[in-house]
């Protein structure tokens, strides 16, 4: 392509991001969608009645409906902040990865209150970002380790409704989490 | 997958969910949209995201809306279910009605409407798997990782949607008109559906390996595809080729053949990599190998008229299946050794009419002395003989480079064929028994070479190398050449220029050879060098005077050679007649003698009196005021003249008491005289030399027309018909030689060894001759006998004894 179109990104609440390709790019549902929607030049001829595209100068508008502003800016932060590093492949994600300790940047990055964290991981989750997603998994899970269910409960501010009998019932179901 | 299937493997999710059935209800048109409706609307990105967000929010919403999803899976255990199977099995239901619904237009062949919609169906199945992701990301990740193999991520269940409704379904038809294309464009007859290779590529993406969906797998391509595709090309193809040999021929079916594996090679890139092997088989098969006897016999007619571009066409095409080309090779070899031989017979035709016709047309004495000269019936021109040889080889080199690329093969095979003419034929072995003369011819040339009767140059020495390099026996050649060298080294007119020339043809030997090879002739060259040293330094003692002896008692001009009998044995042969040398010449012997062993005791000086040539001033017999006469004679006709200083008149009786001569060669020294009419023969006829009673009478005045007279040149040893079976028993020992060493060198290393494993390991280290099974056993028996080897006692091991 000649020239890269402009690629702007409406949030739930209106707001529009203009950004750049491979920044947006880090999402893979936006990546995926730019691949098919903007098929290559040579496929334009025999396609282009089908991807209705508006004049190619104008900006192609993204909207992302589960996604607030406040987020998006943190999320688009965080895409910048990446944008020339190629994540590997995590096809088979090993142990080593998931023990591996979160990159400081990202641990920085994420040090805001817990409700944000929570929206930037099921953003992270809705866009499809895979590195994102596991880094925000990965501070949750630091909240949680070492603490007993009642800490637990104490951290997140859960009430707890279970019966000692449900609560014996999923402790079992939930085996498979164990440490083994 | 069965349509079964679709109903909820469970039944516990109820079909009238609310949420379930509104999403449906919200994502249906997009998917139809995304797969391809009737106006083919198009997919915007407003409905892109919409269609995904819905499909998220089903999946995440109702897992929080619903009790905790815990459930017993068939197998009893304990699972988290995620929720995704509803829309997955609303799709897969949807899929089939869709597809089921897909028409055929009118005007439209079946192949097209598959062409046209199965493109359509592709894109649309690979966008509907990205919209429809967050199923594939959880809920059908969940499932295959918990082994449910049935369920498949959104592109594959389209795919295998389109197999179970489109695909199997119009399976023979579609075949059917594929193959029906391919015949057409086969036939030339252009009638195209458009791109055919979408039709067989879909073959490719319909096969699946159900435990690992990105794995491609063949089995629909091969089975339904690729088997028909190559039994039909095989038959097309015997029909077409079978057909087209008998009308047009091979040569035309040369080029025929080889367009059509180019343009079915070039059709591989509408089929998949995978038919490459096979469809390059069939080819082969078909169009080569059962064709390459007839192909293969056009090989002699094509050579014969010199069509060395159809020669190379059928060279590429057979080298296409390399078991055709080892029949080629030996046709090609065996044409080569037959015009080699053929060649070399109409050279003998040519010179036995020109022998003929020489001998009918000479006076009666020129016959003689042609007679004496030559052994009986040697009519071969060295020359000739090599040219002729060298054009048939230099012929086919040309072709093999030109019709055969210079490929190796046939390199090798023109080499084995000119071996064998080379080393046999009507010329080199007129009998089948008769040892090759080849070797020997091949060192007359190069004396020829080097005695300036040819032009040298790199291009001569070439063409020596060129003919050396086939000669079985190596060694046959080095004593041929070492004879003809002795001659040129004698004769004593070597000028620095005719060294070099020599040195250029003893480095080619050595490097093609060894140095071992060349040692004699290198030694051969020395001597002269030595000897000529020897000589300064014979006429310095004579000339030093002061021990009181007078120089004028010895020859001055003594140009001695001392030669090395080892290397030089063509000299020393038949040095041992009786002689007696003239008195006058007896002090210059012994002053040498003493000279020789002064500097080199210990040697052994054998005089070869045979060799010896003497200059002599004659002032008594010019006509008087004419300057004296120069005679060159032999030795032996030195001593045959001598008496006569003292007495005109001699009988044949006095003359060899004097001389001591054996009357043969007494005879062959004095026939020169009589013919050049220096002596008077009494009673005249060479057969009455040698009576003792004839008498011999010096002529008073000696008239010829040069000054300088060569009566050594008249000379022609008796004996001169058995050169060459001597020299050929020189060979014999040689290689006896070789062989016995080659044997202790192979024991040495083994301590025992079985006799065929012995003879075998003869055979591959001699590679100077070819030892015969016989020689090999005869060398082994000498060694027992000298105690070198001992057999063991079942007989056929021998052991080394150190």
């Amino acid at each position: 392509m000649a020239k890269e179109r402009q690629i702007v990104i409406i949030t739930s609440d209106g707001d529009k991001f203009p950004v750049e390709r491979k920044v947006a790019e880090k999402s893979i549902l936006i990546k995926n969608m730019l691949k098919n929607l903007l098929p290559p030049e040579d496929e334009q001829e025999d396609d282009d009645s089908d991807v209705d595209v508006d004049e190619d100068d104008e900006p192609i508008e993204i909207p992302t409906q589960n996604v607030r502003s406040a987020v998006m800016k943190n999320i688009l932060e965080w895409c910048e902040h990446y944008k020339d590093y190629e994540f590997p492949d995590d096809e088979q994600d090993d142990d080593s990865k998931k023990s591996a300790p979160i990159d400081p940047w990202d641990s920085n990055f994420l040090n805001v209150d817990q409700e944000m964290l929570y929206e930037i991981i099921l953003a992270a989750n809705y866009l499809n970002i895979k590195p994102l997603l596991n880094a925000g998994c990965k501070v949750v899970a630091e909240m949680i380790r070492g603490k007993s269910p009642e800490e637990i409960r104490k951290t997140f501010n859960i009430v707890n409704d279970f019966t000692p009998e449900e609560e014996a019932a999923i402790r079992r179901e939930n085996e498979w989490a164990e440490d083994r | 997958m069965s349509v079964a299937t679709i109903s909820s493997p469970e039944g516990s999710i109820k079909q009238d969910d609310p949420f379930l059935e509104k999403t449906w209800k919200e994502i249906e048109p997009a998917i139809h949209i995304i797969l391809g409706d009737e106006k083919n609307s198009p997919l915007d990105s407003r409905m892109y995201t919409q269609t995904y967000s819905k499909v998220y929010n089903y999946c995440t919403t109702a897992s929080t809306r619903r009790p905790p999803a815990v459930s017993k899976d068939h197998d009893g255990k304990g699972t988290v279910k995620l929720v995704g199977a509803e829309l997955y099995y609303k799709l897969q239901e949807y899929l089939k009605f869709y597809l089921e619904n897909l028409k055929q237009k009118g005007g439209e062949t079946f192949l097209q409407f598959y062409i046209r919609s199965w493109q359509r169906y592709l894109i649309g199945s690979t966008r509907l798997n990205d919209v429809l992701d967050y199923i594939n990301r959880y809920w059908v990740a969940k499932e295959r990782a918990d082994g449910h193999r049935e369920i498949y991520d959104i592109l594959s269940l389209c795919l295998l949607s389109w197999r179970d409704y489109k695909f199997h379904a119009n399976l023979p038809i579609l075949m059917k008109q594929i193959m029906e294309q391919i015949r057409l464009q086969r036939e030339n007859k252009i009638d195209s559906v458009g791109n055919l290779s979408f039709a067989i590529k879909s073959f490719v993406l319909l096969g699946f390996d159900v435990n690992d969906l990105k794995k491609q797998n063949l089995s629909v391509y091969i089975n339904d595809f690729e088997k028909t595709f190559l039994t039909e090309t095989f038959n097309f193809y015997t029909e077409e080729s079978g057909k087209y040999i008998q009308e047009h021929g091979v040569v035309n079916y040369l080029v025929k053949a080889q367009q059509r594996i180019d343009e079915e090679l070039k059709r591989l890139e509408e089929l998949n990599d995978h038919t490459r092997r096979p469809l390059n088989d069939v080819l082969n098969q078909v169009l080569i190998t059962n064709h390459a006897a007839e192909i293969r016999a056009e090989l002699t007619p094509l050579l014969d008229e010199g069509r060395y571009d159809d020669i190379r066409k059928m060279y590429h095409l057979l080298r296409r299946v390399p078991m055709t080309v080892g029949p080629l090779l030996q046709s090609f070899q065996e044409y080569v050794k037959q015009q080699g031989l053929v060649a070399v017979n109409q050279l003998k035709g040519r010179l036995q009419a020109a022998h003929e016709a020489e001998q009918t047309n000479k006076s009666p004495v020129e016959h003689h002395r042609k007679h004496s000269r030559h052994k009986k019936g040697d009519y071969v021109d060295a020359k000739l003989y090599i040219k002729t040889l060298l054009s048939v080889y230099f012929k086919f080199m040309s072709v093999v480079d030109k019709a055969f690329d210079n490929s190796e093969v046939f390199v090798k095979a023109l080499d084995c064929a000119c071996r064998s003419f080379i080393n046999a034929n009507s010329i080199a072995t007129p009998t089948s028994r008769s040892k090759s003369r080849t070797p020997d011819l091949l060192a007359k040339y190069s004396d020829d070479i080097l005695r300036h009767k040819e032009n040298f140059g790199n291009m001569s020495v070439d063409e020596l190398m060129s003919v050396f390099k086939f000669i079985d026996d190596k060694e046959s050649f080095e004593v041929w050449y070492r004879r003809y060298l002795s001659k040129r080294l004698m004769s004593g007119s070597m000028s620095p220029e005719d060294e070099e020339r020599e040195e250029v043809i003893i480095q080619h030997l050595k490097t093609s050879n060894s140095i071992e090879y060349t040692t004699k002739i290198t030694n051969m060259f020395n001597d002269i060098r030595i000897s000529r040293e020897l000589g300064r330094y014979y006429r310095e003692a004579i000339s030093d005077t002061t021990d009181g002896t007078n120089s004028q008692q010895f020859v001055t001009n003594l140009e001695p050679r001392i030669l090395d009998s080892s290397s030089w044995n063509a000299i020393f042969r038949g040095s041992n007649e009786s002689f007696m040398l003239p008195s006058e010449l007896i002090s210059t012997q012994e002053k040498f003698e003493s000279i020789y062993r002064e500097r080199y005791s210990g040697r052994q000086l054998n005089w070869i009196w045979n060799r010896s040539r003497i200059e002599l001033k004659v002032n008594n017999l010019s006509r008087p005021g004419r300057p004296p006469y120069h005679f060159t004679v032999t030795l032996f006709q030195y001593s045959i003249l001598s008496p006569f200083n003292e007495k005109d008149t001699m009988t044949s009786y006095q003359l060899m008491e004097k001389t001591a001569l054996p009357p043969a060669v007494f005879k062959a020294n004095m026939i020169p005289f009589v013919r050049n009419k220096l002596l008077v023969q009494s009673p005249v006829g060479e057969d009455q030399i040698t009576n003792p009673a004839t008498s011999f009478t010096i002529v008073n005045e000696y008239t010829s027309k040069r000054i300088k007279v060569n009566f050594a040149a008249g000379v022609h040893p008796a004996d001169i018909k058995n050169e060459s079976s001597e020299l050929n028993e020189e060979v014999e020992r040689r290689h006896h030689e070789l062989l016995k060493a080659c044997i202790v060198r192979i024991m040495k290393a083994r301590k025992q060894c079985k006799h065929e494993r012995l003879t075998n390991e003869v055979f591959q280290i001699i590679d100077r001759f070819k030892p015969t099974v016989g020689d090999i056993k005869k060398a082994i028996e000498v060694l027992i006998d000298e105690q070198y080897l001992s057999r063991s006692d079942d007989g056929s091991t021998y052991i080394y004894l150190s």
